[in-house]
Formats: structure tokens, sequence, C-alpha cells
């Protein structure tokens, strides 16, 4: 009797760490597509998966995610969609993150109670995708004159394109955008350059951030600097946009249009940068590896975004800010780097750090045995360089120095 | 953590507890040219059978490598058949599906899931080798190149379904006759 009575409380204890969810009082089998799943399916997927969109099936419709369910709850638990890790705690950082763990017990708790569609009352609105561009009408639209195009197959590549600027006056750049003929465009980089450049300002041992405007990845926010702040472009420069483009399967146009907003300000507070990283390091065989470099600010900063600018090997990417009177908080972290998806790491809104704050930066390198993109897994000791066995290690902090000129 | 664990289970490799299916098959369609045929192909030395559906990305990526494999096997008489199990798709998207990634051999739309249901691949695209009897001799992936959902090679470095090809045409045992494969999931049932 004294083991049934305990068997049945340790039961009735066990179901109720079920009941007594986040979820307040509905009871935890009562999972619905309406309800518990559309919500985050919407928020966190449609803005790519919807008809026509850049992804190659939609995921708007209780059916659509129905008749997917294991590829959706895969890619979701592992996570590689959306294909947008990183978090930080001073802001967002992408436009939605992966599911949380909350959200991924939802959908395995959804499919092992039968994917039911619920009462359709309380599906929430229909996601609408609206064709113009996500800061509004844009000052300019420029594109390459060569629009290349991608081929069906072969690993991640990256092309070099100028892009040329209408003749005119100074423009004082605050925030530009990229919309792609093909999702097989996945990330840009955008810089200027000048009729005297003798260099350009992307080597594969770094780029030259005195030229470097911004980046743009698929799910990642439009760059933009605060308000007051702009980037000056003369007369006579052009754009240089390196691209990264990732074959489908079949050609794809490999073209694109960059949209361009313009300050209006007199004396516009200069973007600036500083670079985390160095080229004196060794990553020996069959070691993963973190290398780690520090920046104590000297002043109060806005700061608009972060490029790691790393290689083959990168798989972890983790920026600590320990302000002055103690603490440490995630400015950003990338848990699982996917060369194949790079982000783009535009804060929302500039984040405001204080001077005296610490910025650590990490990078963690694979070079085991185990690096499955690897050709040679852990048999080299990897080094700055340009090669295919090299490695960078930077991170390139772009900001404006707080209310200053 | 807890979305590692789910991962590792999510990562579903359950082949090599099932062993391949004894039994010779015989399996009868019309393509989307409207052409009948038949497996086991008369005179044909193996037979391939690529399961894709028209919108998995994994599917689309190998589509260069499939029409090879269609083309270079073609020529050793092994005859080559593309599946879509695309059951609420149509025709005519399987027809610019079709040709938008330049496929070549007969392709079936498996609306019924008939081959499906016969043959039970589990994801898209996935590969079924049979031989002149009609006799299940391979099962699985096409090569390598994915690793996993989000572990992309920059290329193949072991081409399974190739080497298995070769082994039957030279008469000899495959080596791997059963190797999962990565790619989106079926639903046969």
């Amino acid at each position: 009797m004294k083991l049934r009575i305990e068997l049945l409380v340790g039961i009735c204890v066990f179901g109720m760490s079920f009941v007594s969810s986040e979820r307040g009082r509905r009871e935890f089998d009562d999972v619905t597509f309406n309800q518990d799943i559309a919500p985050t399916i919407f928020r966190k997927c449609a803005p790519c998966h919807y008809p026509g969109g850049p992804a190659p099936f939609s995921l708007i419709t209780y059916e659509d995610v129905k008749k997917r369910y294991e590829l959706v709850r895969e890619v979701a638990l592992v996570p590689t969609m959306p294909p947008t890790d990183a978090l930080s705690d001073l802001g967002r950082i992408v436009e939605e993150p992966p599911l949380t763990d909350d959200e991924g017990m939802l959908l395995q708790e959804w499919g092992r109670r039968g994917l039911k569609e619920g009462d359709p009352k309380l599906l929430p609105p229909t996601p609408a995708f609206t064709a113009g561009w996500r800061m509004g009408e844009p000052d300019m639209v420029v594109r390459p004159k060569d629009q290349g195009s991608i081929p069906a197959e072969g690993p991640l590549f990256r092309r070099q394109v100028v892009i040329d600027i209408p003749p005119g006056e100074n423009r004082r750049l605050a925030g530009f955008d990229v919309r792609p003929m093909s999702p097989g465009l996945r990330y840009l980089r955008l810089a200027m350059i000048g009729p005297t450049d003798n260099k350009g300002p992307f080597e594969p041992t770094g780029a030259d951030t005195g030229r470097l405007i911004g980046s743009w990845a698929l799910g990642h926010f439009a760059w933009k600097l605060p308000a007051g702040s702009a980037v000056e472009i003369n007369p006579g420069r052009k754009l240089l946009a390196e691209v990264q483009y990732q074959p489908l399967g079949k050609k794809e146009d490999g073209g694109f249009e960059v949209a361009l907003y313009f300050a209006k300000v007199n004396q516009p507070r200069r973007v600036q940068w500083h670079t985390l990283g160095t080229k004196d390091f060794e990553i020996k065989m069959r070691q993963w590896v973190e290398l780690r470099s520090e920046w104590t600010l000297d002043k109060d900063i806005d700061l608009v975004a972060i490029y790691p600018e790393i290689r083959l090997y990168a798989r972890q990417v983790r920026i600590l800010a320990e302000p002055p009177g103690g603490g440490q908080i995630n400015l950003l972290t990338v848990l699982s780097y996917d060369r194949s998806w790079p982000g783009s790491y535009v804060f929302d809104r500039a984040v405001q750090l204080k001077k005296g704050t610490k910025l650590v930066g990490m990078i963690q390198y694979d070079n085991t045995e185990h690096a499955y993109d690897s050709k040679e897994k852990g048999q080299f000791p990897i080094r700055f360089g340009p090669g295919n066995r090299d490695e960078t290690f930077w991170i390139h902090l772009q900001y404006v120095p707080s209310n200053s000129p | 953590m807890l979305t590692g664990y789910l991962a590792m289970i999510a990562l579903g490799q359950s082949y090599g507890a099932t062993p391949l299916p004894s039994k010779p098959f015989s399996l009868m369609g019309t393509d989307i040219a409207g052409q009948t045929h038949s497996i086991p192909v008369k005179g044909a030395a193996a037979s391939v059978v690529f399961f894709i559906m028209k919108d998995c990305p994994i599917a689309n990526r190998l589509a260069p490598e499939i029409g090879r494999i269609c083309d270079d096997y073609g020529k050793r008489n092994v005859a080559s058949f593309i599946v879509y199990v695309d059951p609420d798709a149509q025709v005519k998207d399987i027809d610019r599906h079709y040709k938008l990634y330049g496929y070549r051999c007969p392709a079936f739309l498996d609306k019924s899931l008939a081959w499906a249901k016969k043959l039970r691949p589990k994801v898209s695209p996935e590969a079924i080798v049979l031989d002149k009897t009609g006799k299940m001799v391979y099962r699985g992936r096409i090569n390598d190149l994915f690793g996993g959902h989000g572990e992309v090679r920059e290329k193949a470095k072991t081409n399974d379904l190739r080497d298995a090809l070769d082994a039957v045409l030279a008469g000899k045992k495959i080596a791997r006759p059963d190797v999962p494969a990565v790619g989106c999931y079926l639903n046969i049932n």
C-alpha cells in the first residue's frame, strides 16, 4: 500500500509539472496549430516562407506546416532555421531568432498530440507581405551594371561588383537595404571606392574599415545609423559590393538592388570603427580553441553593428560588455556559426555603451578531426593568412561617438 | 542542452535497422510526358529511382548530380527515373520544375504514392537501385554533400550511389547497400 501511494503521488507530481506550465491553467495536451504553433510560425518562419517569397515553400497555413512537420521540427530544433542564430541582451540584433526551448517543446508536443488544427477563432491574422522596402521609400535605388548569375552548383562563393552612383553633390548615407533577385544571394557587404584607390577594400585577410559601410543578410535588419550620423559619399565615389552566393541547383540571377537612404543633416556624427582581434595566433592541430581580444571604451558610444570576419574554421562568436560598475552583458552570441548563412549583426537600434565599458570579443575555432567541412581534418595548424588553410580573427565594431560632431 | 538533445533525436538516421527487402519489385507508371515505363526494365542492367519533392532545397541542390548520374549511367545500360512525391501538385507544376532543373530522364508524379509506398523512401532526395530482376540492392543517399541539416560540405567526398551502381555493373557486392540520406521527410503513410 505504501509503495502504491508513493507511486501515485509521484505520478501526480509528474503530471502537474506539465499542467502548471508557463501557459497558465491550460492543459498541456491541448496543443493546436491555431493557438500554439501559428504565432511562432507566423513570426519566425513566414517572413521568408510565404507564396512568392525567398524560401522554396510556404508555411502560412495549417496544411503547409502539417505537410512538412517532420522537416520543420528538425530544422527548428537543431536549429538551422530561421538562419538568424544570434542573441543579444542589449537590443534586437536579428528580426527573429531561432525558436526558444519553450517554442521547440510546443512544436514537439503538437506532433505527439496528433497535429491538431484547433479552433479557427484562435488563429492569429495571417501575415501580409508588402512589396515595398522595409524602411520605406528610399532616396535612391542603385543596381550593379553587371548583374551576373549564380551557377547551378558548387560551394559558397563571393563576388565583388561595382555599383555606380549617379553624379551629384556630396551625399550623406544613413541607411541601406538590399533586394536580391535570388535567394541564392545570402550576404552582402558594401564599401566605398574612389578613382584613386589602388587596392580593394575587401581582402582575404580583412576588410578596410576606412571604406566599409555596412552589411546585409536575409532575416537581419537593414543597416542604418543613429539619427544625426551619416557616412559621407563624395562625388566621384562608387559603391563596391562583396556578395556571397549559395548555388541552389539551377542557374539563378545574381542581381540585386540597393536602396539608399540619405540624411539631411549639416554636420553629421561620423561613423568610427574599432577592430578586435590579431594576426598573431596559431590554432594547433586537433584543437578547439577560443581566441580573445578586448577594448575598453575611452568615450560613450552608440554601437551600430558588429562584423566578425572569419573564414572556414570559426564555430562560435561572442562579444561581452563589462560595464564600469561591474557585471557582464551579452552583446552578441552566435552559438553555432553557419558559413552558408553569414549574419549581418546590425542592431535594430544602436546600443549605448558608456566610457569605461570593456568589450571582450571571443571566437571559437574548430581544428579537430571532427570539423565536417575541413578537407584535412585537424592535420595542420591554422594561422592568419589569405589561403584556404588560413584563418582570420577580426571583429569590427562600428559605432558613432555619442553626442559628438 | 535541450536543443542539442533534441537535435540528436531529430537527425533520425534510422537506416540499417531494416534489411533491404528480398522480394523483387515490379512497378509500372506513366511519366509526365505520357510515356509508360515498367521496372524491371527489359534489357537494362539495373534501374535507379530518385525520389524527390519539388520544393525540397536539398533535392534541388543535388539536381545537377542527379542529372549527371542519369546521363552517365544511361550510357552504361542503367535506366533512371525521377519520382516526384508531391501528391498535391499538378503535372504542369512538375513539368515546370523538371525543365527548370534540367532533368533529362523520365519523371513521374506519384500522386497516389504507389511507387513511394512500394519502395518506401524516407526522405527527398533518396535513391533506390534495383537490379535487373527488380530486387532492391541499394537504398539511401546520393553522396555525402549533406552531413546533416545545416552541415554542407564544399564538395562531396563519397559518392555512395555511384559506388553502388559501379558495383552492380561489375557484378560485385555493394559495400554499403543502405546509407542514410539527409533530406526533407516524405509523408507517405
